[in-house]
């Protein structure tokens, strides 16, 4: 299938990534457009018909926006397959219960989850490669509604040559530095570099918790939490996703060890077992938008778009799950 | 000379079927022994049938009694076992009965074992609930702390 005919106005996947122009981890924007390139022609290759859907948060006052740098960098993807928001920094402030996190990851993927339009919505990180087995589970359009997929996050070792990355290379046992097994019933490890969900469930539940903001860590395990208390199934795609490297939480992790309070990403010690019920607006759907240009909208700041500071009530306690429910959800499916 | 001629003639007198007079009389005599042992073996083997049928006599008297002893004693044991096995079963009954009770206030046990952990799952949920609502309200608390820090920090107007 051509690129233009991966295109279709009521995609059947939504990638929704999050990030801006901050050079994060070093190499932010080349790890990012390598892996939104591999993406996009694989699932064009394999006639998945889908948009990436770009949520820039608190964008830096100093720099382009990244989403200007991808449309430049990315020639034919914006605005057939690339679409942008970029947030107003002012939300960042308003929304924070913690003045350490400087990148509040989950709201920025539930605007983009709130504005996607597949059938499916893909939560992923910007430098995480899918595999042939995922391309080929999308390609066969035998996904099914009321279940979140997660998929085993297979890190690479560093120093791999990187013009030259394939499957080939992603699937070579040498290659592979750690798998990050997956668990039932939640499967909650490392799930926010997978969360592949249909979107009107995905909309049913709210997305990610916004009312628990004083951190980000697990807020992705809290959302499969929350699915597993929803009743949806959570099963094990059965296929991995690359990431190179093994990710800026395991090489700053020891640095938190004696006073996690501290870290950049929120107390890890929260009870992320909790579940929460977000405003109906989750998402900043209230937020005015505007376009910059085509393919890339800005979200101007308005506080009647902000939840409040304090919502107690919206946090609430899991459904028990019977034991039946939860071997029902690990089921593994191929 | 005279032993050979009495050789000769004592062969002639056996070629003829007789018998000298000396070795007739012997000869006599060996018959009537032999008869007389035959009698005697006759006495002897009638004596002895004699004393077989009555050591079968006695025999079969034994067995006989023998077998009526044993069926009086199967008798006595087949009561006594069905006696053991009515107390068994007596028994068997009684634990029964005992194990049921045990069982129920087994079940009442498990079930309040069940209702506890319930309380204690549901506590642990509501503790966790409020850790949470609390890190929240700490949370709160520093961000309004630090921007009314940032207000008094900053030169404001005087607004009298």
């Amino acid at each position: 299938m051509t690129a233009s005919a991966a295109h279709a106005s009521d995609p059947y996947l939504t990638v929704v990534l999050t990030g801006r122009n901050d050079n994060f981890g070093g190499d932010f924007t080349e790890r990012f457009l390598r892996a939104l390139r591999f993406n996009h022609q694989h699932l064009a290759d394999a006639g998945v018909s889908h948009e990436f859907v770009l949520v820039e948060w608190s964008p830096l006052s100093d720099r382009p926006f990244l989403a200007a740098v991808v449309e430049d960098a990315s020639p034919g993807m914006v605005p057939e397959f690339l679409t942008s928001y970029v947030v107003d920094p002012e939300y960042h402030e308003a929304f924070s219960l913690n003045p350490r996190l400087v990148f509040q990851e989950f709201i920025a993927k539930n605007v983009g989850i709130r504005r996607s339009r597949g059938r499916f919505v893909l939560t992923t990180n910007t430098d995480i490669f899918l595999s042939r087995g995922i391309i080929e589970r999308l390609a066969a359009r035998s996904l099914e509604e009321r279940t979140l997929y997660r998929a085993v996050r297979v890190d690479l070792r560093n120093g791999l040559d990187v013009s030259h990355l394939g499957w080939d290379v992603f699937e070579e046992d040498g290659n592979v530095e750690i798998v990050n097994e997956i668990r039932p019933p939640c499967y909650t490890n490392a799930s926010g570099d997978f969360l592949l969900l249909d979107r009107d469930s995905s909309h049913r539940l709210g997305g990610f918790n916004e009312v628990y903001r004083a951190a980000k860590i697990h807020v992705d395990g809290n959302f499969c939490v929350k699915a597993s208390s929803a009743g949806l199934k959570i099963v094990d795609l059965g296929s991995p996703v690359y990431h190179l490297g093994q990710g800026t939480l395991y090489a700053h992790h020891p640095r938190y060890r004696e006073r996690p309070e501290l870290a950049p990403w929120g107390d890890i010690r929260w009870n992320s077992t909790v579940v929460y019920e977000n405003r109906a607006d989750w998402g900043l759907a209230a937020a005015p938008q505007r376009p910059v240009s085509a393919g890339i909208h800005y979200l101007d700041f308005d506080w009647e778009a902000v939840p409040p500071m304090l919502d107690l009530r919206r946090i609430l306690l899991p459904a028990a799950r019977t034991s039946a429910d939860s071997s029902r959800q690990s089921e593994v499916t191929r | 000379m005279t032993d050979t001629m009495a050789r000769l003639g004592s062969r002639v007198l056996r070629r003829l079927g007789l018998e000298r007079g000396g070795r007739a009389a012997d000869l006599h005599e060996a018959l009537r022994k032999s008869e007389q042992r035959i009698v005697e073996l006759k006495k002897l083997l009638e004596k002895s049938r004699a004393e077989s049928e009555q050591w079968r006599a006695k025999l079969l008297a034994s067995s006989a009694h023998e077998q009526a002893a044993r069926k009086s004693d199967d008798e006595k044991y087949r009561a006594r076992v069905e006696k053991l096995e009515a107390r068994l079963a007596e028994q068997v009954a009684k634990l029964q009965e005992r194990d049921a009770a045990r069982a129920e206030k087994v079940g009442e046990l498990r079930d309040k074992v069940a209702t506890a952990d319930r309380s204690v799952r549901a506590g642990r949920d509501h503790l966790m609930s409020i850790e949470v609502k609390l890190d929240l309200i700490e949370g709160a608390i520093n961000v309004l702390d630090r921007r009314f820090r940032g207000l008094r920090s900053s030169p404001g107007g005087d607004s009298r």
